[in-house]
C-alpha cells in the first residue's frame, strides 16, 4: 500500500470544504423556518422601551398610551410599573417583547441589545437603536424618537425644556470654584472621568471635574491619585430604596483615611439619587440641581456667601 | 457486543425521544403558548418558530457536540474526568472574545458576531499551542497534555484578568455573558449549514474512529499490537474533537459540564464501546442541554438565565453522586 | 533464515543501559522461555520485538520485517500478539469486548463483528477458561483473571508469534498448569511463543528453548536441556541451586546461602 496518507487527507478535507462552500452559496439568505409570519401591523403605535431613561423620555413626550412594554428597571414615573415587563436592561426577554406585538422597539446600543434588535428586525418589527452617553446624544436620541413616533414637536419642546433646565444652573457654582469628584465605586475606587456627561454638567455649573485623566471614562484611582485630585466635594449615588443617612455615615468613615483631601477635611460629601444622576434622561436638570445644591450648600453652611 | 441492528434501534429510540423532548421544551417558556395560537400565527408562531425552536435546535447541536467531544477527550487522555475545556479551549476562546470586544469589531456575518469568529480562532489556536507545548516538552501522553493544558489555561486566564481590569463596564458585561455560556436564536440558513456541516464532519470522523478509540484506551503499547497506529489516530481524533468543541464554543460561549457529566454518565449506563457511546452521548447531550435551557428560561420569570448557570448547578450534585458511588466497595480491589 | 533474528541489539532507557550487543536467533515454532533477574531486560526485549520501543542500535527481524519499519506498523497485529504484564485499563470494557478487540484489524472494513470473529473469540475464551467472565467488566476482575483474558485476546488474534510478558505471575498453580497446557496446544499448532517467566521449573517442563538473560550482558540461548544447568542459573541469578530429576522432570531448587564464599560471583 504505497498511497500517501497525507494526500488522501488533504483531498478529503478539500472536498469537505468545497462541499461546504457550495452549500453556503446555495443556501444563500434563506431562513431556517421560512419567513416569519408578519403580524398584521396594528394601525396604532405600540412601543416597547428597553431602558429606564427611554421610558422616561416616552412619558415626557406624552406617549404613555402607546407603550405596551417596558424594561423591568423602568421605575419612573410610577405609572410605568403597570406595563408588561420585558426583561432587564442587561437581559432583555425576547419572547416577552414579541408577545406584546410591538410595532416599535427602542433600545440602547449595547451588545446583547444589538442582537435582540437584529432578531426583531427579522421578525418584522421596527427597532430604533440609540446611544446615549453624552448630553448631545440625549438630545439627538429624543429627536430620533420624536421622528419615529411622529411627535417631533413634543421632542423639540422636551429638548428645550431640558436645555433650559440645565442653563438655569449656569455659573451657580462658579463662586464656589471647586473640584468635584463623583465616586462611582468604592472598591476598587473608581470615579467619573473627564469624558463623561458629569463633566459637562459641572462645566455648565462653573465647577471642575477633579479627575483630569482622559484614558478611561471611569478610571480606577489608586490612593495616591485620589489624594492628588485635591477634590473639594465628593459625590456618591444611592438608590431611592437605600438608607441615605447610613450611606453618608459610612462614606465619611470610609474617606476619613484620606486625610489631605479638602472634601474629607471639610466633610463635603454628598449623596445623590442614582436614578437622577446615573440616568441620562429628562430629569437631568434635577440631577444638576442636586449637584449644585451639594456644592453650594456646604459652602453656605460654612458661612461663605453664595 | 453490538450488532448493527441493535445499534440502529437504540439510535432510533434516542432520536425519537430527543424530538419529543425538543417539542415539549419549545412549548414551555416564560410566555404561555398554545398550539392553536401557533397555528393561527399570532405572536405565538413568531415566538415558537423564530425564537424557541432555533434556540432549542442550537441546544441540540451544542449539547451533542460538547458531549461527544467530551467522550473523545476522556478516552484520548485516558481520564474519565477530562472534558473538552481541559486543554485550554475555554481560556483561548475567552481571550479571543475579549480581544474582539476590546477592539470593538463591528463586523458580523449575518447573525453571527465577530466575537464568534474570534472565539473559534482562539479555541483552535489554543489547542494547537497545547499540542505544540506537549510535543516540545516531550510529554505527549495523557497526563502530559493535561499539564500543558493547565499551563495554557492559567496563563490565558491571567491575561483575561488583566484585560478585564482595563476594560469598560459594557465590555466586561459582554465578555462575562460570553464566558457564562448562552443560547441565542440563529435563524439564518447559512449559519446552520456551516455549523451542522462542521459538527457533522467532526462527529462523523470520530464515529468512524470508534473501534480504534476503544483499543487506544488500553494504552499505546497494547494498541500498537492490536493494529492501531497511535501516532496517526491521536492527532486526527484530537483535531476532530477540538473542531467540534470550537464550533460549539463559537456559537454559544462556554457552556460547562456538559462535556463532562454527559459522557461520564452515558458511559456508566451504556458501556465504554465508542460505537454506541458516541451516538448516545450526542443524543443525551442534546437532551440535557435542551432541558437545561428550558429551565434557564423559566426559573426566574422574565430573566433569561444563561444556560451555563444551570449546567454548572447540575455539576455539584453530579460530583456528589460520583463520590457516593466511589465509596461503595468494588469487586477486585475497591476501597 | 530464522524466524526471529536479533543482531547487536542495544537499548538504553533514561541513561540506564539495559543491554548492548545482544544477538539471538529463534526458529519458527519454538516455545521459548525467557528468564533472568529483574532488570535484566526481559520485558524490554519483548517490547522491542513487539515494536513498542525503538532500539538504540542494532537490528531486529521478524519474518523478514523490522519492527521499526513502516511496513511492520501495519502488519504487526497480524504477526505478533502481545500479552502485557498485569495492567488495569481505565475503562470497564467487558472481558468479551476486550478479547474481541483482537479481531479489529481483520474486520476494519465492517465496523461490527462478524460471525467468524464471534466463534474465534468464544474458542479463545474457552481455551483460557474465561468464558464465565465474558460479561464482567475487566476492571472488576482479579489480576489473575485479567491475565487470562489478555491471553485469550492474544489467542484470538491468530498470529504466528505470541509474546507474553510474565503471564502467569498472578495465577494460582492450577491455572498456571491449565494455561501452560493451552500454550502447549498452541505450540503444537506451530505457533512461536516467547514467554518471559520467573518459574524455571514449569518452563523446564513445557518450553523447548530457553533464553537466560543476566547482568553484564550475560546471555545463554539454546535448547532447554542444555541451557538450564546449575552453572548457568548460578551465573545469571547469582545464587546456587541444585538440579534434581524426578520422573524425567527436572527441578531447580535454590540453595539458601549459608555463609561467605558460597555465592557465585558476578
Amino acid at each position: 500500500m504505497a498511497r500517501n496518507p497525507f494526500t488522501i487527507w488533504v483531498s478529503f478535507f478539500g472536498l469537505l470544504i468545497g462541499l461546504m462552500l457550495a452549500a453556503v452559496l446555495l443556501s444563500g439568505r434563506g431562513r431556517l423556518f421560512g419567513e416569519a409570519p408578519v403580524p398584521s401591523r396594528p394601525d396604532s403605535l405600540r412601543i416597547v422601551s428597553l431602558a429606564p431613561n427611554l421610558t422616561e423620555i416616552l412619558f415626557a413626550l406624552g406617549l404613555q398610551d402607546k407603550i405596551v412594554g417596558v424594561s423591568s428597571d423602568s421605575n419612573f414615573p410610577p405609572q410605568a410599573a403597570q406595563y408588561k415587563k420585558v426583561g432587564s436592561f442587561w437581559n432583555p426577554d425576547v419572547e416577552a417583547v414579541l408577545s406584546v406585538r410591538p410595532s416599535l422597539v427602542i433600545t440602547l446600543g449595547f451588545a446583547q441589545q444589538a442582537n435582540l434588535a437584529a432578531l426583531l428586525e427579522k421578525a418584522g418589527c421596527q427597532t430604533l437603536q440609540v446611544d446615549i452617553d453624552t448630553i448631545e446624544q440625549l438630545y439627538e436620541a429624543i429627536r430620533r424618537i420624536g421622528r419615529a413616533t411622529g411627535s417631533q414637536e413634543s421632542a423639540e419642546r422636551l429638548i428645550k425644556e431640558i436645555a433650559d433646565g440645565l442653563e438655569a444652573y449656569r455659573g451657580r457654582a462658579a463662586n464656589c470654584g471647586c473640584k468635584v469628584l463623583w465616586v462611582v465605586q468604592r472598591q476598587p475606587l473608581r470615579a467619573a472621568g473627564k469624558n463623561t456627561y458629569f463633566t459637562e454638567l459641572l462645566e455648565t455649573a462653573g465647577a471642575v471635574n477633579a479627575v483630569q485623566s482622559v484614558m478611561f471614562q471611569y478610571p480606577p484611582l489608586s490612593e495616591e491619585q485620589f489624594l492628588l485630585t485635591g477634590a473639594d466635594v465628593i459625590i456618591e449615588t444611592a438608590d431611592s430604596s437605600d438608607d441615605w443617612q447610613r450611606q453618608k455615615a459610612s462614606a465619611e468613615i470610609f474617606y476619613s483615611r484620606f486625610k489631605g483631601i479638602p472634601a474629607v477635611e471639610q466633610r463635603r460629601i454628598c449623596i445623590v439619587d442614582s436614578d437622577l444622576l446615573c440616568r441620562l434622561g429628562p430629569r437631568l436638570p434635577l440631577a444638576m440641581e442636586a449637584i449644585v445644591n451639594c456644592i453650594c450648600r456646604q459652602k453656605l453652611e460654612q458661612g461663605k456667601p453664595q | 457486543m453490538i450488532t448493527s441492528r441493535q445499534l440502529l434501534k437504540e439510535i432510533g429510540f434516542g432520536v425519537g425521544g430527543l424530538a419529543a423532548v425538543v417539542l415539549l421544551c419549545a412549548l414551555i417558556g416564560s410566555e404561555p403558548l398554545s398550539l392553536e395560537g401557533i397555528v393561527k400565527g399570532r405572536p405565538d408562531a413568531q415566538i415558537f418558530f423564530q425564537v424557541r425552536l432555533p434556540r432549542l435546535m442550537l441546544a441540540v447541536l451544542v449539547g451533542a457536540a460538547l458531549a461527544s467531544s467530551g467522550a473523545v477527550f476522556q478516552v484520548l487522555l485516558r481520564n474519565p474526568l477530562a472534558e473538552p475545556y481541559i486543554l485550554g479551549i475555554s481560556s483561548g476562546a475567552g481571550l479571543g472574545v475579549m480581544l474582539a470586544v476590546l477592539a470593538g469589531f463591528q463586523w458580523s456575518w449575518g447573525e453571527l458576531s465577530a466575537q464568534s469568529l474570534f472565539a473559534f480562532i482562539g479555541a483552535l489556536a489554543t489547542t494547537a499551542l497545547v499540542w505544540w507545548i506537549g510535543g516540545f516538552t516531550g510529554r505527549t501522553g495523557g497526563p502530559g497534555m493535561i499539564l500543558a493544558g493547565v499551563v495554557v489555561n492559567v496563563f490565558f486566564s491571567a491575561v483575561i484578568m488583566l484585560l478585564t481590569a482595563l476594560a469598560k463596564a459594557g465590555q466586561i458585561q459582554t465578555t462575562l455573558f460570553w464566558l457564562m455560556g448562552f443560547l441565542s436564536s440563529y435563524t439564518e440558513m447559512k449559519i446552520w449549514v456551516v455549523s451542522v456541516f462542521l459538527a457533522g464532519a467532526g462527529f462523523g470522523i470520530l464515529l468512524w474512529l470508534s473501534p480504534q478509540l476503544n483499543i487506544l484506551s488500553l494504552g499505546t503499547a497494547q494498541a500498537r499490537s492490536l493494529g492501531v497506529v497511535p501516532e496517526r489516530l491521536f492527532p486526527i481524533a484530537f483535531i476532530a474533537a477540538s473542531l467540534l468543541t470550537s464550533a460549539a464554543v463559537s456559537l454559544s460561549g462556554l457552556i460547562g459540564f456538559v462535556g463532562l457529566i454527559v459522557p461520564h454518565s452515558v458511559r456508566l449506563i451504556f458501556g465504554p464501546d465508542h460505537r454506541r457511546l458516541l451516538p448516545m452521548c450526542a443524543l443525551f447531550g442534546a437532551m440535557f442541554l435542551a432541558i437545561a435551557d428550558t429551565i434557564a428560561r423559566i426559573l426566574i420569570p422574565q430573566a433569561q438565565l444563561p444556560v451555563g448557570v444551570i449546567t454548572a448547578l447540575a455539576g455539584g450534585p453530579f460530583f456528589l453522586l460520583l463520590m457516593i458511588r466511589q465509596s461503595k466497595p468494588v469487586y477486585g480491589g475497591g476501597l | 533464515m530464522s524466524f526471529i533474528q536479533i543482531q547487536n541489539l542495544a537499548f538504553s532507557y533514561g541513561g540506564l543501559r539495559v543491554f548492548e550487543n545482544l544477538s539471538l536467533e529463534i526458529e519458527q515454532g519454538r516455545f521459548c522461555g525467557i528468564a533472568g533477574p529483574n532488570g535484566a531486560g526481559k520485558s524490554t526485549l519483548l517490547e522491542l520485538l513487539a515494536g513498542h520501543r525503538k532500539p538504540s542500535s542494532g537490528k531486529i527481524r521478524i519474518g523478514g520485517l523490522s519492527p521499526a519499519g513502516g511496513g511492520f506498523k501495519r502488519s504487526i497485529s497480524q504477526l505478533a500478539a502481545f500479552v502485557p504484564q498485569e495492567s488495569t485499563p481505565v475503562f470497564g470494557y467487558t472481558s468479551y469486548e476486550i478479547v474481541m478487540m483482537a479481531r479489529y484489524f481483520r474486520n476494519r472494513r465492517f465496523f461490527f463483528e462478524q460471525e467468524e470473529d464471534r466463534k474465534i473469540v468464544q474458542e479463545a475464551m474457552r481455551q483460557t477458561f474465561t468464558e464465565d467472565l465474558a460479561s464482567r467488566p475487566i476492571t472488576c476482575l482479579s489480576g489473575g483473571e485479567r491475565q487470562r483474558v489478555y491471553l485469550a485476546r492474544a489467542i484470538a488474534q491468530e498470529t504466528p508469534l505470541l509474546l507474553l510478558d510474565e503471564p502467569l505471575s498472578h495465577l494460582d498453580l492450577k491455572h498456571q498448569i491449565l494455561i501452560y497446557e493451552a500454550l502447549k496446544r498452541l505450540h503444537r499448532e506451530q505457533k512461536t511463543i516467547l514467554m518471559a517467566t520467573h518459574d524455571l521449573n514449569l518452563a523446564a517442563q513445557y518450553c523447548d528453548w530457553m533464553i537466560l538473560m543476566g547482568p553484564g550482558g550475560r546471555l545463554f540461548s539454546g535448547p532447554v536441556q542444555e541451557i538450564l544447568t546449575e552453572e548457568n542459573i548460578g551465573s545469571i541469578y547469582g545464587i546456587e541451586c541444585r538440579v534434581y530429576t524426578v520422573e524425567g522432570m527436572r527441578f531447580f531448587i535454590p540453595k539458601a546461602a549459608e555463609g561467605e564464599g558460597k555465592r557465585a560471583e558476578y
